[in-house]
């Protein structure tokens, strides 16, 4: 059974339809990754799994609870942002807050997890991701690399069904998305189950199970990795990916 | 030119209402905090009803004089106490009410548009991520507020809040326009017995100049408090 389920997401921002009827399964342990071109609702689609954005349309299962997101209630949203985290492009770390503090925030005041057992998972956590001694800096005393770490971090403390990505490496300068990547291969193995945007091919290739296009606000195709990317069905699949691969850094959003 | 004597009169007059003037100053500046971050509050997050009505009566205020407001305040108490004590029905003379009060509540109305304003734009510095962030990591509205977004907005406001503090000391001194005693009208009534004007007005500028400093000061170290998490811009 997934852990989370969403059907015939909808979601229209004025006249532009932006998400068209998407259905997705995630299951535990599941790495998925969404590609697509600028514009297609990649982030979109992830912002409505947690409702940053409010879904027109659409019903979820997370963890075997339903949810009609066409009137989701402000507890639900709780209840739901509680059993998922995400990680920004942009890391939004909270820039008042201490690095460790950024980490155990979402334990000590959403769930009342007492603070020297949260600080202690959350030094682990920074111990994990190679940022050792660096608890009580404030973010903006580090590299935007060092921040996206903490952003994942502060994702993993909250023990989330799943974590989702957006984009994580887009923001960074080229030599420090290895380490992000990294780290987040890492968290991958050890059975995080992720569903991530991002344009990093090398990422979706080797550490995902399952991968996702879209375009214009529709899942165009979705299978293993090697079925997408060696030999993928659709034409607007293939122009696509076309268009990645021969793009120099591949980077191109 | 100046006489000592004279000067020294008037100084201990005006400094004996420094406490009068900072207990005005302050009790206004509560005021205008908490009513001014709530109708900011109203107007960053668009509440509908209280936003337009927020927009349209600080529109109103800022645009009166403050010894105008002060002496429509005086009146329109003076005029209403009475009947309205009556509806009441508590025993009460205007005699013995301290118009300290209806200074602090005409401060309070003509300098709730500015400290509002700059509230606000507290606020809006405080960019949407900061929230979104909050909530992925499963607070309410509420904790996001009052842990990730008051203490930014805090750190934004001080340098201009600074200003308004100095701006709401510096009007307390109209309020002897409504009989209310304060630093300059007590230097001024001090020098009264010998026509001595000059030497009453610098010991009046004189305190306001002292006090101005030390609210800088202070005003300063709030800001190091608040910067730490920010990096020290060369």
């Amino acid at each position: 059974m997934p852990v989370l389920e969403v059907k015939n997401l909808r979601k229209v921002f004025g006249e532009n339809v932006i998400l068209k009827s998407v259905d997705m399964q995630v299951s535990k342990g599941d790495v998925i990754v969404i590609l697509g071109p600028s514009g297609s609702g990649k982030t979109t689609l992830l912002r409505c799994l947690n409702l940053l954005e409010t879904p027109n349309d659409g019903e979820m299962n997370l963890c075997g609870k339903d949810y009609n997101l066409k009137k989701v209630t402000g507890k639900e949203k709780l209840e739901i942002r509680r059993k998922t985290s995400f990680v920004f492009q942009n890391y939004n770390l909270f820039v008042n807050k201490t690095v460790l503090q950024n980490v155990t925030l979402g334990l000590t005041l959403a769930r009342k997890v007492k603070k020297e057992e949260a600080e202690k998972d959350g030094r682990d956590l920074l111990d994990r991701v190679g940022l050792t001694g660096k608890y009580d800096y404030y973010p903006a005393q580090l590299s935007g690399g060092m921040q996206q770490r903490v952003g994942i971090a502060r994702a993993m403390a909250v023990n989330p069904e799943v974590v989702l990505f957006d984009e994580p490496t887009s923001a960074l300068d080229p030599e420090l998305v290895g380490d992000v990547l990294n780290v987040m291969k890492e968290f991958a193995k050890s059975g995080t189950t992720m569903v991530v945007v991002t344009h990093e091919m090398g990422f979706a290739r080797e550490v995902a199970n399952k991968v996702v296009f879209m375009a214009d606000g529709v899942i165009v195709e979705q299978g293993e990795p090697h079925e997408i990317f060696d030999n993928p069905k659709e034409e607007r699949t293939k122009a696509f990916l076309n268009r990645i691969t021969n793009g120099s850094s591949g980077k191109e959003a | 030119m100046l006489n000592l004597g004279y000067f020294l009169d008037s100084l201990k007059a005006a400094v004996s209402y420094i406490p009068q003037n900072l207990f005005m100053s302050l009790m206004t500046l509560l005021i205008c905090c908490v009513l001014g971050t709530l109708a900011a509050m109203a107007r960053v997050y668009q509440v509908p009803v209280i936003k337009p009505i927020c927009d349209f009566l600080l529109a109103l205020l800022k645009a009166l004089p403050q010894n105008l407001v002060l002496l429509i305040v005086y009146l329109v108490f003076t005029i209403t106490f009475s009947p309205i004590m009556a509806f009441l029905g508590v025993k009460a003379n205007i005699q013995n009410v301290d118009m300290v009060y209806v200074a602090i509540a005409a401060l309070s109305i003509s300098s709730l548009a500015g400290v509002s304003e700059v509230i606000r734009a507290g606020l809006l510095s405080v960019g949407k991520g900061q929230y979104e962030a909050g909530y992925t990591v499963g607070l309410t509205a509420g904790q996001t507020f009052f842990h990730i977004i008051l203490p930014q907005t805090i750190r934004a406001v001080i340098p201009p809040l600074t200003n308004s503090i100095l701006s709401l000391v510096k009007a307390t001194s109209l309020v002897s326009v409504i009989g209310v005693m304060d630093i300059m009208n007590g230097a001024i009534v001090a020098a009264n017995t010998y026509y001595s004007y000059i030497e009453a007005y610098v010991a009046a500028a004189l305190v306001f100049w002292v006090l101005g400093i030390i609210i800088e000061i202070a005003s300063r170290k709030v800001e190091i408090h608040f910067s730490r998490s920010v990096k020290q811009l060369a």
